[in-house]
């Protein structure tokens, strides 16, 4: 049934990031026919933070609805456990993110080899490299797994966030205001997840006046980060199986 | 009843805050009928559905289908008609009859065909571009076209004209199930009163009348129509 289910949420979802990456290729393909390398940073990074908004905003619109609006009468006698609900959702969402780091990355690619050829693609990876250095990163192979590992669980974490607040909105503990309740439910978690995890998180070692995460430390954040998801996970999937009020 | 077959509800109170709307109902219905939940908007009737179809998770009491609490047991079995369009504009029909096709395999697609040809109404049509009246046909095709064993209708003819709700009432029989148990929930009594097999009367979240139809005629001397405007004037 996970994915008959997640057939569906891709046919659901796919319309509007269709909508984004169409947008995105279009701006490329203006940038490049148009020659001109001024604009291409600022072009760019406006891209890259509308297509962070939208994806943001896809992803949150796609649980809003699927809790609050009337769809939610569909989702919720849809003959799946509450498991596959939850990890549809976050299967496809994350497969969403990565469809859009990969257009952005094309389309970034794209340009700066029409503008220069390989030798542009070259360079600019040297800068990425050099300012990920610069951010603190030591640049050993098992820092990078840990690295992306530590990026794909905080997106995780943060979809199970939208999912528990979206559906503890929905108890009988919050009658009125629900979207208002929802947002300040958000930033509520949000500051109090991130305050222990901080606090109990390793700092690192000081090495030539920085502080350097060694392997170890990488690792006890990764445990810390699956910890709060599996909390997440347990309050939301308590929240829909017995208490949620699809009214 | 036997073997705990149907639905089964004890002591069920729900309540929405200081509102209550459900208060100690208990209801024994049997398969093989037609049963009118009857009331009078706001008496408690969507939520006693949404209990059913496992929409509302936090009550008091006990409600059983089948002999199983509300859960994806009871989902695989009920086919429920919300009384409110559920699907997404952007769908067309051919993608809510893949969805219930590829999610329920007690669905009939040579049924659904049949019913959308009897509502007129094409698979490539898009729900946005459809009227009240058009979604209230399909999802009632869509639900309808399953060969489900409890059917919790609510207010299917609650948008339509009054020659569009003969049409559906005739669907409903003819694809009715005489193995099944159809609750529908209705404030329009005159128009399903004839193919009702029991009444059941609710009013600010109390059962005040549950009876064989036959009996509440023959005992009052008049339609079912009349004893509610009676039992609900205001």
């Amino acid at each position: 049934m996970l994915m008959t289910f997640l057939k569906h949420e891709f046919f659901s979802t796919s319309r509007k990031f269709g909508i984004l990456y169409l947008g995105i290729a279009l701006l490329t393909i203006s940038v490049i026919v148009f020659d001109d390398f001024e604009p291409i940073v600022a072009t760019f990074t406006l891209a890259f933070f509308a297509c962070f908004v939208l994806l943001i905003i896809t992803i949150i619109s796609t649980f809003e609805k699927s809790i609050f609006g009337p769809q939610a009468q569909l989702d919720f006698t849809l003959p799946i456990s509450t498991h596959t609900y939850l990890i549809a959702k976050i299967l496809i969402n994350v497969f969403w993110l990565f469809c859009s780091i990969a257009v952005f990355v094309a389309c970034l690619g794209a340009i700066l080899y029409a503008q220069n050829g390989f030798a542009m693609l070259g360079e600019f990876y040297q800068f990425f490299v050099f300012e990920m250095q610069n951010a603190g990163f030591v640049l050993r192979t098992e820092h990078w797994i840990f690295f992306y590992a530590s990026w794909i669980l905080s997106f995780v974490q943060f979809l199970l966030l939208i999912s528990f607040v979206c559906s503890a909105v929905h108890t009988r503990y919050f009658r009125k205001n629900k979207k208002v309740m929802a947002v300040v439910l958000y930033f509520v978690v949000s500051f109090i997840f991130n305050a222990i995890i901080s606090m109990i998180s390793p700092s690192g070692v000081l090495v030539d006046g920085s502080y350097v995460l060694r392997n170890g430390d990488l690792v006890i954040s990764l445990i810390i980060q699956l910890c709060a998801i599996a909390v997440l996970y347990a309050s939301t999937y308590y929240f829909l199986n017995y208490e949620l009020e699809i009214e | 009843m036997t073997n705990g077959e149907g639905i089964a509800i004890r002591g069920l109170s729900k309540n929405y805050g200081k509102t209550m709307a459900l208060e100690m109902i208990d209801l024994t219905l049997p398969k093989g009928k037609i049963i009118g939940l009857l009331g009078p908007n706001g008496s408690g009737k969507t939520t006693l559905l949404k209990i059913l179809s496992g929409l509302l998770m936090n009550y008091d009491g006990r409600v059983t289908i089948n002999g199983h609490s509300p859960d994806l047991h009871t989902k695989r079995i009920v086919s429920y008609l919300p009384d409110s369009p559920y699907f997404a504009d952007w769908m067309k029909i051919k993608d809510a009859t893949r969805l219930f096709k590829d999610m329920y395999p007690d669905f009939r697609t040579d049924v659904m065909a049949a019913l959308l040809s009897r509502f007129e109404l094409s698979p490539k049509m898009r729900i946005k571009t459809m009227s009240k009246g058009m979604k209230e046909k399909f999802q009632l095709a869509l639900v309808m076209s399953r060969k489900a064993e409890i059917y919790l209708l609510d207010e299917p003819i609650g948008g339509v004209d009054p020659a569009a709700r003969d049409v559906i009432l005739q669907t409903i029989l003819a694809n009715f199930n005489p193995e099944s148990l159809l609750l529908i929930s209705t404030h329009l009594i005159q128009d399903v009163e004839k193919i009702l097999d029991e009444v059941i009367f609710i009013k600010n979240g109390r059962i005040v009348l549950h009876e064989p139809r036959n009996s509440v005629i023959e005992r009052e001397g008049k339609s079912i129509d009349d004893v509610f405007r009676e039992v609900f004037k205001c």
